[in-house]
């Protein structure tokens, strides 16, 4: 115990009781039967193969890869946790209730819209149809009430 | 003259000759490392019953991971290191069970009774803070204030730098001695 020198005395003493304890129990292992036993085991058990260093480091990388983008889906779904879900809207407001022309005369508007201009999703009013497209509109909903008439 | 010595032959002689396939080598291994291996297990609390086969499973372990000694520290540095690690494993599954019970016929008969009792007190008081340090204090401390080992050795047999070592021993014994004052 070589190293027990730079110890205070007190911490020396307990080391070297609890030393001289150890000993006898270790003078209690007999080498013979481990050697017998350890052999035995050499010869009985098989080597489990170990993956070769390479192996372990792609796996490390892929493993690290896993977490970046696991960690990247989580950060992303909750920063968008609470955020309205963007709902491509029609391009016009559509009142409650349509007959069968004003709802033709609407689709045709939204169609005729869409044909130009690329789908957003913001929502657009009437006011925002151009002037082919507010005559259609009038014209289907004036022979639909003349017709209700 | 005498018939001269005969030659021990060193553990990296015998190593080499069990990987070639000679049993004998290995025992000739067991033999020599089994008792000091024990015996660094016991200071660290391994019970009277369960160190025969920690020091068993530890050998077993060293020969199965003989590709993965690299000499940096010497064979029985490094098997100490394997034992030290399973009786951490095992440490585990004994929780609740008492580590270490210091008969009284340690001490010195001759000593006085109450000089006797102690010791005894100290030295159960040491066992104790040793299971209550970090497990590279612990094995540092040992291997460097039981084994006598240089700093350099440990480091290279725990895998850390020796000034690491140093810095680990100082904590542990900086530890032991506010657990034993």
């Amino acid at each position: 115990m070589d190293g027990v020198n730079e110890l205070p005395d007190y911490l020396t003493k307990a080391l070297e009781t609890l030393d001289a304890r150890s000993a006898r129990a270790a003078a209690r292992v007999d080498a013979e039967r481990v050697a017998g036993r350890v052999l035995a085991r050499l010869r009985s058990e098989p080597v489990v193969a170990v993956a070769p260093r390479r192996t372990w480091t792609a796996l490390r990388i892929a493993a690290v890869l896993a977490v970046f983008v696991t960690g990247g889906l989580f950060v992303r779904a909750v920063s968008d946790w609470g955020r309205p879900a963007t709902v491509a809207a029609l391009p016009v407001d559509v009142p409650e209730s349509l007959s069968a022309q004003q709802a033709t005369a609407v689709l045709d508007a939204v169609a005729a819209s869409t044909d130009s201009a690329a789908w957003t999703a913001t929502v657009v009013s009437v006011e925002d149809l151009n002037e082919a497209e507010l005559r259609a509109l009038l014209r289907a909903m004036q022979s639909d009430m003349e017709g209700s008439l | 003259m005498g018939a001269p010595a005969a030659a021990v032959i060193s553990d990296s002689e015998l190593i080499a000759r069990y990987q070639a396939g000679d049993e004998d080598a290995a025992a000739e291994l067991v033999r020599r490392h089994a008792e000091p291996l024990a015996r660094f297990l016991a200071v660290q609390g391994a019970p009277d019953d369960e160190l025969e086969d920690i020091v068993q499973d530890a050998l077993f372990k060293a020969f199965r991971s003989l590709g993965r000694f690299r000499g940096g520290a010497s064979f029985r540095t490094w098997l100490l290191t394997i034992g030290s690690n399973l009786l951490t494993d095992r440490r585990r599954q004994w929780k609740r069970r008492p580590m270490l019970e210091l008969s009284p016929e340690v001490a010195d008969p001759s000593a006085d009774p109450a000089s006797e009792a102690e010791a005894l007190w100290a030295a159960e008081r040491l066992a104790e803070g040793l299971t209550k340090l970090a497990r590279l204090q612990r094995e540092v401390f040992l291997l460097r204030a039981q084994q006598g080992l240089a700093y350099a050795e440990i480091g290279a047999a725990l895998g850390i730098s020796d000034g690491s070592a140093r810095v680990h021993y100082h904590h542990a014994v900086k530890r032991l001695k506010g657990w034993m004052a």
